[in-house]
């Protein structure tokens, strides 16, 4: 009898359900005729009782040590274009903001010690996937009240949120992150996950997600990221660029002035039209197959497309027939043993499927002049023709932003843009329909961030903009990073869309932002010191005269003559030699 | 009548100003040399946001200042009038500032002239610093002390030591103006008593108003200098390049710094303790960590008291165009960092040094003329020089 399978009947006995279940998948979703949208989605479960074949021992570790009960890690870079592309997969749930994002949940008797689990936490962390996590102090560290699961929150656990919006994402933090697969990349859809092919991409995002629930413990790993389709076939094609010869450009007929033959050619916009694609010039590489897939798990990896199949057309290799093809998707499941391409042909590209709306559309930016004070200047715009959309909102501001709270103020734009209604949080007005403070907790030098998390709600089809100022604080000289006048990132505001209970929350994220700070002389301690020292000196000094000495007549002092006074000191030298 | 015009125009003008210039207040408001982050209007109506919507007012934030404005500020939003009420409340402390001024000099219409149509006390007044509470009390102090009131005098000096600590260094001259040549260890041990009882009534008020202990922080950010933001003191760039390891030396020596020269200076012009009182408040607009131009209206409203010097000094004019200098520059310089971009912190840092000389010549020369005048009452003109 085969190993493999006296194992699997092992584990099919074993009470209380598989003591491992894996299944990994690819979805690709044009978005629009030039971006692709590709998920990798990897499924874990394990109980934790079992020897750990397939769940990272190190994570295990990591949670152990910090009593973490929710553990998730977010690295991502780029900007979601949610105009065009509509909501972030998954609802958002598992789609980072840039930079690195960690939260957990962690059990503990205490408040500190639970921070302390946290730190060591971050740390530990910081170490296994070669990204700065270390940096999270208590200056990085919230509590969120509203977001971020925190609404189902247990007593005696405590929930910490850290983001390091300027982490560079690179290579060096997908390899240690492949390496918590099973295969570790080396088979199945993971295959194909390739730093240069997948950091090429104009946005991505990259999570963790683990959870001990019921005995078991759950890792969801997952991988987005929207792929420019040009350019990515340009890349591999004409890798040094070179303008392409006339035959090859497509002219554009629809323009009455079209004359090809004559030499007359509008190129076409770019994504529309034929695409003829496979899977190996999207990421280098066919999916690889070997053994350790099938060794670890009886579910086969699949492949899905979303694509209105009418217009689109897939054929795989070996001539494999789709496991799953309808109106909106076809599937296949990914065979065991060899290698596994698609050709993906169309010749509308142009022609998707309709993607799911964001409820919202947020962006925040900084607005001001001049390197004293600035303000946070958000919009909100509703989407949906018929209902108000209610959502929360959660900003984390470093702590030399020194904000003004009372200064924040709204304005309420209907559809056709005209001025509905303005207002504050001021302090008679405690709660208002639009805008309501939930939380705030303001920052303390160097110890701990500005928190706010505000209920917002707008009427449907209205644009609401919100805005509040604060002040830049000036730094110790040796605060400052290498490059100071470079500016400071501010992590991305968490937006989450409240829904009745049932359903899962929309979440996204707005981009991050670079705040510029007053920065003083570096070349100056010395200077300063001694300048400052001096003037001092100089008021002391006088006064200290001034209040010591008594006053005389300058008549009244014995007249000396120049050269009696030289004799008189010449003398007295001469008589300590003497 | 005709000092009693020229005050009251005086008042009108700061409603005027108030009523049709608002884009003015928002800027003096804004300025770093009229509003330090323990004085500053802005951060009182923040602190008061997180009063009235019972958040932790000294964790974090940026409120330093005393629970007792908030109390105050508080009553005023109740009415719905804060802006005009907050703002009457204001010229009502700096006309009492100018009325106790003229008490002091035999209620001399000129010395409240001279006080209220200061530019500085005007800019001061516009960015509704809450220096003016400090001020004001500083001021009452004074006039109480000079008429031997020693319980009232005690009462104001600690509500000014409660709002902004460093005028806890007048305690000597002030104790010793109130008490006169009547100093024994019983008046002594009565007046400071008087002081500590009132300083306990301030902090049990604000204990009460805030809640929590955790109002004494505000103390602690001006002792450990804790907010960086430029003023036209010399802490600031001082300690933004200091070495780490140099800091609590540093920090010691320059909070002693300023309470040094105080016990010496009443010794010293023990015939005149008002004068010392001046002159610290003089040394204390350019030594403490948080100076404003209200702290240099302060000093030089004082100084019309001692007209009679004006004969003796010295420096004068030099004093005076150095001080004219500093304040032109110290805008423009400040603008020139931050907004423009086209010079850098050491220009206004240069402008700090210049300013601290132009009052160190002035202090200097004006303590220089009073110590003349006591040496022989000027009536000698041979010339005098100090051994």
């Amino acid at each position: 009898m085969k190993l493999p399978a006296l194992y699997a009947l092992v584990l099919a006995l074993a009470p209380g359900g598989l003591a491992n279940a894996y299944d990994e998948r690819l979805d690709i979703t044009p978005l629009t005729g030039e971006h692709w949208l590709v998920s990798f989605d990897f499924n874990l479960s394990s109980a934790v009782s079992h020897h750990h074949q397939l769940f990272p021992r190190v994570l295990e570790g990591v949670l152990a040590s910090s009593n973490a009960s929710e553990l998730h890690l977010r690295f991502g870079q780029g900007y979601w274009d949610a105009d065009n592309w509509g909501l972030t997969p998954n609802n958002g749930a598992n789609v980072a903001g840039t930079g690195v994002e960690l939260w957990a949940r962690i059990a503990a008797d205490s408040y500190p010690d639970a921070e302390a689990s946290w730190f060591s936490l971050a740390n530990s962390l910081s170490g296994m996937f070669c990204a700065s996590l270390n940096f999270i102090d208590s200056a990085h560290t919230t509590s969120p009240k509203s977001v971020l699961g925190a609404f189902d929150t247990n007593h005696s656990l405590y929930l910490f949120h850290g983001s390091l919006p300027s982490e560079p994402v690179c290579t060096e933090n997908l390899t240690p992150y492949l390496k918590l697969l099973p295969c570790k990349g080396a088979a199945g859809v993971s295959s194909l996950l390739d730093g240069h092919h997948l950091f090429e991409s104009q946005w991505q995002s990259m999570s963790i997600d683990l959870s001990v629930e019921d005995g078991r413990l759950h890792l969801r790993q997952s991988i987005y990221a929207v792929l420019h389709v040009d350019r990515t076939l340009e890349r591999r094609i004409n890798p040094v660029p070179e303008p392409e010869p006339y035959e090859a450009v497509k002219c554009d007929s629809s323009r009455d002035y079209s004359n090809p033959q004559n030499g007359i050619c509008y190129p076409r916009i770019p994504g529309i039209g034929e695409i003829n694609v496979t899977l190996s010039d999207l990421f280098g590489s066919p999916i690889k197959n070997g053994a350790c897939l099938s060794k670890i798990t009886s579910k086969s990896p699949q492949i899905c497309l979303h694509i209105p199949s009418d217009n689109w057309s897939v054929t795989a290799s070996d001539e494999l027939s789709p496991a799953i093809k309808s109106v909106d998707q076809i599937c296949y499941v990914i065979p065991p043993d060899s290698d596994f391409d698609l050709s993906i042909h169309s010749e509308t590209r142009e022609s998707v499927l309709p993607k799911t709306p964001s409820p919202i559309l947020a962006s925040r930016h900084l607005v001001g002049w001049g390197q004293e004070r600035g303000g946070f200047h958000s919009v909100y715009k509703s989407t949906s023709g018929d209902s108000p959309v209610s959502f929360v909102t959660y900003e984390v501001l470093p702590w030399f932003m020194r904000v003004y709270l009372h200064s924040f103020t709204y304005t309420l734009f209907d559809s056709a843009g005209a001025e509905v209604a303005t207002g504050s949080f001021s302090a008679s007005n405690v709660s208002s329909d639009i805008a309501q403070l939930l939380y705030y907790k303001p920052a303390q030098p160097r110890v701990s961030p500005s928190h706010i998390e505000m209920l917002l709600t707008i009427p449907a089809g209205s644009k609401l903009v919100t805005m509040y100022q604060f002040e830049k604080s000036l730094l110790y000289y040796n605060e400052y990073p290498p490059d100071a006048n470079r500016g400071f990132d501010i992590s991305p505001a968490i937006v989450e869309v409240l829904t009745d209970s049932s359903s899962p929350r929309a979440v996204f994220r707005t981009t991050s932002s670079l705040l510029s700070l007053p920065t003083p002389d570096f070349s100056m301690p010395y200077n300063v010191i001694i300048l400052t020292s001096t003037v001092i000196a100089l008021a002391f000094g006088t006064i200290f005269n001034l209040v010591t000495r008594t006053f005389v007549y300058a008549e009244d002092l014995p007249k000396q003559s120049l050269a009696k006074k030289l004799r008189a000191k010449l003398s007295k030298i001469t008589s300590m030699f003497s | 009548m005709k000092w009693f015009a020229i005050i009251a125009a005086l008042v009108g003008i700061r409603f005027l100003l108030f009523l049709y210039c608002k884009q003015l207040l928002a800027v003096l408001e804004n300025n770093v040399a009229i509003s330090t982050p323990l004085t500053s209007y802005q951060y009182l109506l923040e602190g008061l946001f997180y009063y009235s919507r019972n958040l932790e007012i000294y964790n974090g934030g940026i409120y330093h200042q005393s629970p007792i404005l908030l109390y105050v500020m508080n009553l005023l939003d109740a009415t719905g009038y804060i802006d005009l009420l907050s703002y009457m409340l204001w010229i009502t402390l700096d006309v009492v500032s100018a009325l106790a001024l003229a008490s002091m000099d035999d209620f001399r219409p000129l010395t409240a002239v001279i006080y209220l149509a200061n530019p500085f006390t005007i800019a001061s007044l516009l960015a509704r610093s809450t220096l003016i509470f400090t001020s004001t009390a500083i001021l009452m102090s004074l006039a109480t002390a000079k008429r031997r009131r020693a319980v009232l005098a005690m009462t104001f000096l600690a509500v000014a030591t409660h709002f902004s600590l460093y005028p806890a260094a007048l305690l000597p001259p002030v104790m010793y103006m109130s008490v006169g040549s009547r100093l024994s260890l019983y008046s002594f041990a009565k007046t400071f008593f008087v002081f500590v009882a009132a300083t306990s009534t301030c902090m049990a008020l604000s204990y009460a108003i805030a809640g929590s202990w955790h109002f004494l922080k505000f103390y602690k950010v001006s002792l450990l200098f804790q907010e960086l933001k430029p003023n036209i003191g010399i802490w600031w760039y001082f300690f933004v390049e200091m070495f780490d390891f140099f800091m609590p030396f540093f920090l010691s020596v320059f909070n002693l710094h300023v309470f040094i020269y105080s016990l010496p200076l009443t010794i010293r012009l023990r015939h005149d303790p008002l004068f010392a009182a001046v002159t610290v408040l003089g040394l204390h607009a350019m030594f403490k960590p948080y100076p404003s131009i209200g702290d240099i209206s302060l000093y030089l409203s004082l100084l019309p008291l001692y007209s009679r010097i004006y004969t003796q000094l010295k420096y004068a004019w030099v004093a005076l165009l150095a001080l004219a200098y500093a304040s032109i520059l110290t805008p423009t310089f400040y603008h020139l960092w931050i907004v423009l971009g086209s010079g850098n912190a050491n220009f206004f840092y240069a402008i700090t040094l210049t300013y601290v000389i132009a009052m160190t010549t002035i202090i200097s020369d004006t303590l220089w003329a009073v110590l003349r005048l006591q040496f022989d009452d000027g009536a000698s003109s041979k010339q005098v020089i100090q051994t």
